[in-house]
């Protein structure tokens, strides 16, 4: 998906209304691994790695925006 | 709710994504700036204490985890996935995180199986605060919503 699609400038309800049905046939199910990407701290702007944060116990991760 | 399960090792952070609402006010982002720049908002607004990390700018773990708009999961050491849901309920998470810490304390003692279990949960529909929520985005937000 382009960067430009993925971040929007227009709300689309029946698309995104869509994201909610694609997620039941998501790989990632409970009982599977979890995958590890790199994101930035937004306090420090340093970068880490999502395993990082959940080797040492259980991590809570809630995805969201401002809007 | 992680600092009352701090003790046990949990940690929780909100993975910034892209705007699922953008508007005139707090538009979609075009660069990485802009997305720190609605994050520090967000954060300020909500007075947010955990940990906020962004994704990169065109969504990879996002587009990775299904991009629903305000998805929760939790994570285990190794990294189990041990919980998803299509909408973040507090409560829920928490019902979800104590059956972990329990299943953790009980797979010392016994010998455990995993399975799955699945539910339909419910959550309140305030289109006045969510309304109002719109508006603060930008009028383009309840137009794109609500038509």
């Amino acid at each position: 998906m382009p960067e430009n699609d993925y971040n929007y400038a227009v709300f689309n309800l029946q698309a995104e209304l869509g994201k909610f049905e694609e997620f039941e046939n998501l790989p990632l199910h409970a009982g599977r691994r979890a995958l590890d990407f790199p994101v930035e701290d937004l306090e420090t702007g340093q970068t880490t790695q999502l395993k990082e944060l959940w080797s040492a116990g259980l991590l809570i991760v809630e995805f969201g925006s401002y809007t | 709710m992680a600092a009352r399960y701090a003790h046990r090792s949990v940690r929780s952070v909100f993975l910034y994504t892209r705007e699922a609402h953008p508007g005139e006010s707090f538009g979609h982002h075009t660069s990485m700036e802009d997305k720190r720049h609605n994050a520090r908002a967000f954060r300020a607004e909500f007075d947010v204490k955990r940990q906020i990390l962004l994704d990169d700018l065109k969504g990879t773990a996002h587009r990775a985890y299904g991009m629903l708009p305000n998805m929760s999961w939790i994570i285990g050491p190794g990294g189990m996935i041990h919980y998803k849901a299509t909408w973040t309920d507090p409560v829920d998470i928490e019902d979800a995180l104590k059956y972990a810490l329990d299943a953790q304390q009980r797979r010392a003692k016994y010998k455990l199986l995993p399975y799955h279990s699945e539910r339909l949960k419910w959550r309140v529909r305030d289109d006045d605060k969510f309304r109002t929520r719109l508006l603060k985005n930008g009028p383009q937000a309840v137009k794109d919503f609500y038509g």
